[in-house]
């Protein structure tokens, strides 16, 4: 009898399993960040709706592709990097062109060991060539238009002796000056101007030596000093253009990661990016740190980021395959992907890119593109900032209502309802609704407001309460009660002693 | 002529004092007296038994209410607390371990360096001079539920206040109790604060040789349990 129990019960636990889990769902638990750091799940925000290889597309497998752009209204451009060509298609994934080689001054020249990639909006194809040195542009066609090549400057200095150039990322922004972020290169992205002449670098990383190694260079000899590694400003990862032309770039965080790691430069090569979310963007705030026994250790490596509408922005974790979004005051919106081997699993993920509220994601390792597409919890999300931005906030309400049923854990669904009622000088409900959402700026404000408020009804009381607080401790003082009390609560034996003060008075002969 | 002496002495430090409700609490009213005249204080409190045992714990019981009160209710702007994860425990022992520890250190310290206190001695001084952190943060927790962010300053300022005063305090009491000079104390206080990180250190390095040895003991079992 028991064993049949036991069987049947299984069969049933099987059934409901199957049944149970949704079309769509995941291999792993989707999460998100709470104020203490702490992970908490979270409803899946993106879900995969196509895998494309190069059989697929018909052009041939891809080749340790490395970059893909997505330009509205022109198509999408996939960068096979070690087949040496560049993939047009269209928004619905159909093959318009493959560019193989170009011609060049009447020679047939082909790119060698392309990177990057980015078209501008008239439709000329930027490639970051590493292997000769150059970025080239090339019309829609194919066809050759200018190069720009190693940077040249009469200013002494400018470019480093035993400089090597290895252009690996290139973004134009709205003046036509072009950016280049080249490998192995500390001095910042390289700036062109309109006619391709080098302009200067822009927006080094800073160097920020640990007190440890401070202290270690301080003690050390000439020599050993000689032999330890410099300390070298870090090298951006990749960089993409948002829509008023400012650059987003990552940054590698190094072993114990560092705040900046996401940042976006102003033209003046100044970080502007906004850290106002619960902790700055870095990815995984809380990870398994170097002396653990973690396979996968440390904070997250942004290898490439996209710019979004309403200041959102993705980033891509190459290291657990892991996409990150932001919204403009950097506050986390939602997390998805994961490294493995299954459909909706990167193995080396390089580079990210969106249509419209749909992600790609170019993944090197299984050579082909993940196209996800957005759940109705993201796009609420997206659509509540996108009217919140506009002034709709009765509609960014509705929508953050409509997020809070389907995630409880949501504080920015909090935050966003509490802004939305502060607007509308509803300030009791907007304290409990920041206080939800763990908002300590937005409850100050929204307190300060409702504080007048309950003041003014109570101004009588308030006054007359201060009022007798200073009299009591006037009236201790004046008629000095503590003396008084103490005087009271002395016991014959005390009054034997007395108060006398100090060792001197003990000695009677 | 020294016999009196002497006798007066074994009086004043020996007997025991028969411990009256009305005792405890004039004790406790002196700590108000003791915060703003903490030199001559201090020395009634131990010469002119002013202060007693109980009363010390009193003010020890409540600086730990007070410390649990502010972590808990401090106003929510300020509060960096997660109220769902607060262990009444662990903020009772982050008051208690540093105060037992200060004052087993001090005793055992000034047992040495001629210090002139005892270990009750040491006790009640040191739970007295903790009274300003009463009297000012439980008040200013309150208060902090009224204010907002722009006005966070106040509360920093007053807690720091608080504890600046304490350890005036403190330190006054050990220089009086033992009866030293202000560079000898200074001295002391040094040695007791490291003496404290010593302490800590072996305590940590005990209890976790103490788990080694019993995984060690445990697995050992386990071998000969499974042969």
């Amino acid at each position: 009898m028991r064993p049949k129990v036991a069987c049947i019960t299984a069969i049933i636990i099987a059934c409901a399993w199957v049944v149970c889990v949704p079309a769509g769902a995941v291999q792993y638990r989707n999460y998100n960040y709470d104020f203490w750091g702490e992970a908490v799940p979270s409803p899946q925000a993106y879900i995969l709706k196509r895998v494309i290889t190069g059989n697929d597309l018909g052009v041939g497998a891809l080749k340790e592709p490395m970059d893909i752009f997505v330009r509205e209204g022109l198509g999408i451009f996939l960068l096979d990097t070690g087949n040496s060509r560049i993939i047009c298609l269209d928004e619905d994934w159909n093959v318009i062109r493959v560019i193989n080689d170009f011609e060049r001054e009447g020679v047939k020249e082909k790119l060698n060991r392309p990177l990057g990639l980015f078209v501008t909006a008239e439709g000329h194809i930027y490639v970051a060539c590493q292997g000769d040195e150059r970025v080239v542009v090339l019309d829609q066609e194919g066809r050759f238009v200018r190069q720009i090549g190693r940077p040249q400057t009469d200013i002494e200095g400018l470019i480093p002796d035993g400089f090597v150039y290895r252009p690996a990322k290139v973004v134009v922004d709205q003046a036509r000056r072009t950016y280049v972020l080249a490998t192995d290169q500390y001095e910042g992205l390289l700036e062109f101007d309109v006619d391709g002449n080098f302009k200067g670098f822009i927006g080094a990383p800073q160097v920020r030596p640990s007190l440890a190694d401070y202290i270690w260079r301080k003690i050390a000899t000439k020599r050993q000093r000689e032999r330890m590694g410099l300390f070298l400003p870090t090298e951006f990862t990749s960089i993409d253009l948002d829509e008023i032309g400012f650059i987003y770039a990552t940054v590698p965080p190094g072993d114990s990661g560092r705040y900046d790691a996401i940042r976006r430069l102003n033209p003046s090569g100044e970080d502007v990016l906004r850290r106002q979310g619960f902790h700055p963007p870095i990815g995984d705030v809380a990870f398994p740190p170097q002396w653990t026994r973690a396979s996968v250790w440390g904070p997250s490596i942004f290898v490439d980021i996209a710019a979004r509408e309403n200041d959102v922005y993705s980033a891509l974790d190459g290291k657990r395959g892991r996409v990150f979004t932001y919204d403009g005051q950097g506050n986390l919106l939602f997390v998805f992907g994961n490294t493995g081997d299954y459909r909706d699993a990167f193995s080396n993920p390089v580079a990210i890119d969106t249509i419209g509220r749909e992600i790609v994601v170019l993944d090197s390792g299984a050579k082909c593109v993940k196209v996800f597409r957005p759940t109705e919890y993201a796009n609420a999300i997206l659509s509540a900032i996108e009217c919140y931005g506009s002034g709709k906030y009765d509609e960014s309400t509705r929508l953050w209502e409509r997020v809070l049923e389907m995630d409880a854990n949501c504080d920015l669904a909090y935050q966003g309802i509490g802004q939305s009622l502060l607007v509308q000088d509803r300030f009791r409900e907007a304290m409990d609704y920041f206080k939800l959402g763990n908002d300590r700026v937005g409850y100050s404000e929204a307190y300060g407001h409702y504080r007048r408020e309950v003041a003014a009804d109570y101004f009588g009381f308030i006054v007359l309460f201060v009022f007798v607080c200073l009299l009591a401790v006037y009236l201790c003082v004046r008629y000095e009660v503590f003396s008084k009390l103490d005087r009271m609560l002395m016991d014959e034996e005390d009054q034997d002693i007395g108060y006398r003060t100090g060792p001197q008075t003990d000695i009677q002969v | 002529m020294a016999t009196v002496q002497g006798h007066r002495l074994t009086y004043r430090y020996r007997e025991r004092q028969r411990l009256t409700v009305k005792r405890v609490l004039r004790s406790l009213l002196y700590s108000l007296f003791l915060i703003f005249h903490p030199n001559d204080a201090f020395w009634d409190l131990k010469y002119e038994r002013r202060g007693n045992v109980p009363a010390a714990s009193i003010i020890l019981g409540l600086v730990v209410l007070g410390y649990i009160f502010t972590r808990q209710s401090l106003g929510f702007i300020f509060n960096p607390v997660d109220l769902t994860k607060l262990n009444i425990v662990t903020e009772m022992a982050s008051v208690l371990v540093p105060f037992f520890l200060w004052c087993i250190v001090n005793w055992s310290l000034t047992t040495l360096m001629s210090g002139k206190g005892t270990l009750r001695d040491i006790y009640i001084a040191s739970a007295f001079a903790l009274t300003p952190l009463i009297i000012v943060n439980i008040p200013v927790t309150i208060v902090s539920n009224v204010l907002i962010l722009e006005e966070g300053p106040f509360i920093a300022v007053l807690a720091v206040m608080a504890t600046l005063w304490s350890g005036l305090l403190l330190f006054i009491g050990t220089m009086v109790t033992h009866e030293y000079d202000t560079t000898k104390t200074a001295f002391t206080c040094v040695l007791i604060v490291a003496g404290m990180t010593a302490v800590l250190f072996l305590a940590i390095l005990f209890f976790s040789l103490l788990n080694q040895a019993y995984v060690f003991a445990k697995s050992v079992y386990r071998e000969i349990l499974f042969r």
